[in-house]
């Protein structure tokens, strides 16, 4: 335990904000970035207005009611004009934003959604067809490698303890099979 | 490790493709029902956790399991209303080891009204443990006593009710329609929505699927909408002697299509015994104010067929 | 009524109930701090392990479960800013960066300490008015539902962060998200494509564990990635930098926790409603009143103090509608109900004359479980401050398979875990875009419910919008709408 707390580097940082672990406020996306994901917004709420919701609500019963398309369009038709409103409030600022906030990563985030896309499909096709001893060992080695982590030994202990704790701790106090 | 579960995944998914061919076979049925249940049986009740379909079959998959002398395990796989649960049993292997412990109406509505991936007929009915408890009901204080006067009532303004779903509201537009009043539906989701909206005036009358037995002072039964009177207001009429038709009230375990009748057989058996489980049915009977009313698979069958009848007339009927 | 109370407490307080309650808050606490399971699961699991037990200690075994489970939620969200729940995003918003500047133990008391205060006081308030309460309730229909809503959405908009417009677009995504699955009113398919797992919509807790715990650990450990192992990010030097929170302190904030509690039990004591609401509310509420309300999200302890005090305030006022009238305000409530019922005590308007010792009795136990909430809850933040020391390289990817089961066991559903790892990518694009992810989720939550309660008034009033003008709570609520509105407006 106390051993793994004194890692080399760990201590030297002594700014907490720089290395801030979440993109909550400190890495912000730049200007750039907005524009793209307003435009990719509005492009599928109008997929919605003008596709989904037409094809795929039926219509109202009766009087007195709204057709069961109604609240689906407004969200989407309020996703619309929000999403141009951010497009346009970026266009028109786009210089002086991105000189207060320059991209960070460019479109780094692209390469990790990706990632995390085919990471998704695999895990999901593979609880369905491997199960979960399969995939839970897996992702936690993945996961450890991802961060970092380069003792073998604390990997397999990891990944040996809570595979082993989910797998019993599920079937004995919840009486469910993982998958 | 990894193979086991992969291959033992691997015959699920083959065993759950191959299963009507399996039902049509039939050959080594004898053999299974004789040292059946040789493995833990899965009892899947399609609702949420809470409720009293689930608290009742909670009880039931121990009185079940001492009956079987094997592990039974409670699996709720909620969702739609039921059907979830229906569709994953539906897909079963009709070996005894998959079975479903539901209201019939979970497997009755959805197929008869839309394109759900499981049918009328995709069920072995093996029996029947107690009724649901579906009636009309009114506040206390409200200005009609029986259904008559409610229709009276109707006719010379328009009234609110509760529903708490599409086939509720089809059976009781089937009434107005045959009386020749309209009356307008509010969805509500649940009892638990509906005990508020209706003490506090904001609908005239409800549909109730048993809630109203917590609340003999404060509410009254006009009708009753199984085929029998309610176990709690014998003197009410029910809508099958009215009308002709009523609703699946029959709370019933259930296998996949094609089982075995011998096995059938053994389950229903223990199912009889199970039903008469000291703690069951001190539940059932005198907490949840249901009735205990066992029926077996034969009689249940006739039953259901029955129902089902009723049902298409009504979705007939209120179709527009 | 005190007299019934001391007896009550006379039947209450002993060794074997102080232990089950003990038991039923440590099991509480441990279950909800996995994502995805709060006090739901816990109880659902735990319920048929009082089929033994007498009905009195069953129900204070399943009060602590109860209220454990809704405070372990708490933890991941500040030490790991992985919140499980919906309520626990708001306790992240500021428990994690309080985590982040070393204040992680400071973070954890003042979760457990307002979430202890905040239920204390929503009891005192069950027990004086129940059943003052329950005739209130009655008053609430369609109308005050949709009128109470739409404050909240007014609400929710103020506190969206820094970008007030991708706040609005998250809530949008949401709304429109929650408009999937069978149509609440005549039940035909909403962008279902005959999918009979999408009939009920996206199931909450595949969505509120994927785009908020999944998502922000899948962040963190890319972060971590990307930084190669050169720099290690770690809070471990940070954690032990302030652990103190003196009493004094904390009771400085009596007013956000008065306030929080109330809110917490006015939401509780309607059915419906729930927890999430209870916890946004406050954090708004808590945010408009403050001098400073840029400071939220940057580790204001008022933020984690409006949430804790509020979600488990509903807690005890959500057990009104079911004593008084036998509804359940909630699933956690149906849960409770459903053992009341094993046990042989039907709730409803008889309870109380009916079984009137038991119910003094589960009264003085819900106060006790208070006690030993704080006696447990306070032994267990060390222990969860060593979480907090663990490399995350080592804690994230557990995390991660954690949050998988979490989601499979209520309804062991693989189509759920698909949902959540879906919703995992959203979230991460969210987060890196800059968009309120917790908005979404709100907006999703409450759009539900926005529009269930909006088109039963449209039924119930033939459309006639001018009912609104017949209730007085609703004109109240619409007032209250406007009003932040129109601030909000001002200050923009």
């Amino acid at each position: 335990m106390t051993d793994r707390t004194s890692e080399p580097h760990s201590g030297a940082d002594p700014a907490p904000e720089s290395p801030a672990p979440t993109a909550d406020t400190s890495a912000g996306p730049g200007p750039r970035q907005e524009l793209a994901a307003g435009a990719v917004l509005a492009g599928l709420s109008l997929f919605a207005l003008f596709w989904l919701i037409p094809n795929h609500t039926g219509e109202a019963t009766s009087d007195h009611e709204v057709a069961p398309g109604f609240f689906p369009q407004v969200a989407a038709g309020a996703l619309l004009v929000l999403s141009l409103l951010l497009v346009g409030h970026r266009l028109i600022r786009f210089r002086k934003l991105r000189s207060i906030r320059p991209a960070t990563g460019g479109f780094a985030v692209l390469t990790e959604i990706a990632i995390l896309a085919a990471g998704t499909l695999v895990v999901a096709w593979a609880l369905g067809a491997a199960g979960y001893l399969v995939v839970a060992p897996a992702m936690m080695a993945a996961g450890l490698l991802a961060g970092g982590e380069r003792r073998w030994w604390a990997i397999g202990l990891v990944i040996a303890g809570m595979t082993a704790a989910t797998w019993f701790g599920a079937d004995l106090l919840f009486g469910v099979q993982l998958p | 490790m990894p193979h086991r579960s992969k291959s033992r995944s691997a015959i699920l998914a083959f065993s759950a493709f191959m299963a009507p061919a399996v039902a049509i076979g039939g050959m080594a049925a004898p053999a299974v029902a004789a040292d059946y249940p040789s493995k833990p049986v899965t009892l899947v009740i399609p609702y949420r956790a809470g409720g009293s379909m689930e608290t009742m079959g909670r009880v039931f998959t121990k009185a079940l399991g001492k009956e079987l002398g094997t592990r039974v395990v409670l699996k709720t796989r909620p969702g739609a209303g039921g059907a979830v649960g229906a569709l994953e049993v539906s897909k079963q292997k009709p070996d005894g080891y998959t079975l479903l412990f539901a209201a019939s109406v979970s497997l009755l509505w959805h197929p008869m009204t839309r394109d759900i991936g499981f049918g009328l007929d995709s069920f072995t009915y093996i029996a029947k443990v107690t009724d649901s408890q579906m009636a009309l009901i009114a506040r206390q204080d409200a200005p009609f006593n029986t259904l008559k006067e409610l229709i009276a009532h109707a006719k010379k303004k328009r009234l609110n009710y509760a529903d708490q779903g599409p086939m509720p509201r089809a059976f009781v537009n089937f009434i107005g329609s045959k009386e020749g009043v309209s009356w307008t539906s509010i969805p509500t989701k649940g009892g638990g929505e509906m005990v508020p909206f209706l003490l506090g005036g904001k609908v005239d009358f409800a549909w109730s699927g048993g809630i109203h037995n917590r609340f003999p002072k404060k509410m009254k039964v006009l009708l009753s909408f199984n085929s029998g009177r309610l176990i709690a207001s014998p003197d009410i009429p029910s809508m099958q002697e009215l009308y002709g038709v009523s609703m699946p009230s029959p709370v019933v375990i259930v296998g996949p299509k094609g089982m075995d009748p011998a096995l059938v057989a053994k389950i229903e058996a223990a199912i009889k015994t199970a039903a008469a489980d000291k703690a069951f049915e001190d539940l059932v009977t005198k907490k949840l104010k249901f009735p205990a009313a066992f029926v077996g698979h034969k009689a249940l069958t006739a039953q259901i067929q029955q129902v089902i009848a009723g049902m298409k007339r009504v979705v007939a009927a209120t179709k527009k | 009524m005190i007299e019934q109370l001391i007896a009550g407490f006379g039947n209450a307080l002993t060794v074997t109930n102080l232990l089950f309650i003990a038991a039923g808050i440590t099991l509480g606490i441990v279950i909800g701090v996995i994502p995805g399971l709060g006090s739901v699961t816990a109880l659902a699991v735990l319920i048929p392990i009082t089929f033994y037990m007498s009905p009195l200690a069953a129900i204070a075994f399943l009060v602590g479960v109860n209220k454990g489970g809704t405070s372990g939620g708490a933890i991941p969200a500040i030490l790991l800013n992985s919140p499980g729940t919906p309520e626990a995003a708001a306790t992240a918003l500021d428990g994690h960066p309080m985590a982040k500047r070393g204040e992680a133990q400071r973070a954890l008391k003042f979760a457990l300490f307002s979430s202890v205060t905040g239920d204390t006081i929503s009891d005192v308030l069950l027990i004086v008015l129940v059943v003052p309460f329950a005739a209130i309730a009655l008053q609430f229909g369609p109308l005050e539902y949709t009128a109470v809503l739409l404050f909240a959405f007014a609400l929710l908009s103020g506190i969206s962060g820094d970008s007030p417009i991708k706040g609005l677009i998250a809530i949008a995504v949401g709304v429109f998200l929650s408009t999937v699955g069978l149509d609440p009113v005549d039940g035909s398919q909403r962008m279902v494509f005959n999918e009979v797992e999408l009939f009920d919509g996206f199931p909450l807790f595949s969505l509120a564990v994927g785009s908020l715990a999944m998502a922000s650990v899948l962040g963190q450990l890319f972060e971590l990635w990307r930084a190669k192992g050169e720099k290690r990010l770690s809070v471990e030097e940070y954690s032990r930098i302030e652990t103190r929170l003196p009493a004094r302190e904390f009771f400085g904030h009596w007013k956000t926790i008065g306030r929080s509690a109330l809110i917490g039990s006015g939401v509780g004591m309607l059915p419906g409603l729930g927890v999430t609401l209870a916890a946004f509310l406050s954090y708004g509420a808590a945010r408009r009143a403050s001098k400073e309300p840029q400071s939220f999200g940057r580790g204001n302890p008022q933020g984690i103090i409006a949430t804790e005090a509020a979600n488990s305030a509903v807690v005890g006022a959500n057990l009104v509608p079911a004593i008084a009238l036998g509804i359940p305000g909630n699933i956690a409530a149906a849960l409770l109900i459903g053992a009341f019922i094993i046990h042989g005590i039907v709730p409803g308007p008889f309870m109380l004359t009916n079984h009137g010792e038991l119910i003094y009795a589960l009264f003085a136990s819900m106060l006790m479980a208070n006690g030993v909430h704080l006696v447990i809850g306070r032994i267990g933040i060390p222990l969860w401050a060593r979480i907090a020391q663990t490399p995350r390289a080592i804690i994230l990817p557990p995390v991660l398979v954690m949050c998988i089961v979490g989601v499979y066991l209520p309804n062991q559903s693989i189509f759920g875990v698909g949902v959540m790892l879906a919703f995992a990518c959203l979230g991460l694009a969210f987060q890196r875009l800059g968009f309120p992810i917790v908005c979404m989720v709100i907006g999703f939550l409450l759009g539900g419910m926005l529009e269930n309660s909006l088109r039963q008034s449209l039924r119930l009033h033939q459309s006639d919008l001018t009912a609104f003008l017949g209730s007085p709570i609703a004109l109240v609520f619409l007032a209250l709408t406007l009003f932040v509105l129109l601030r909000a407006l001002r200050r923009a």
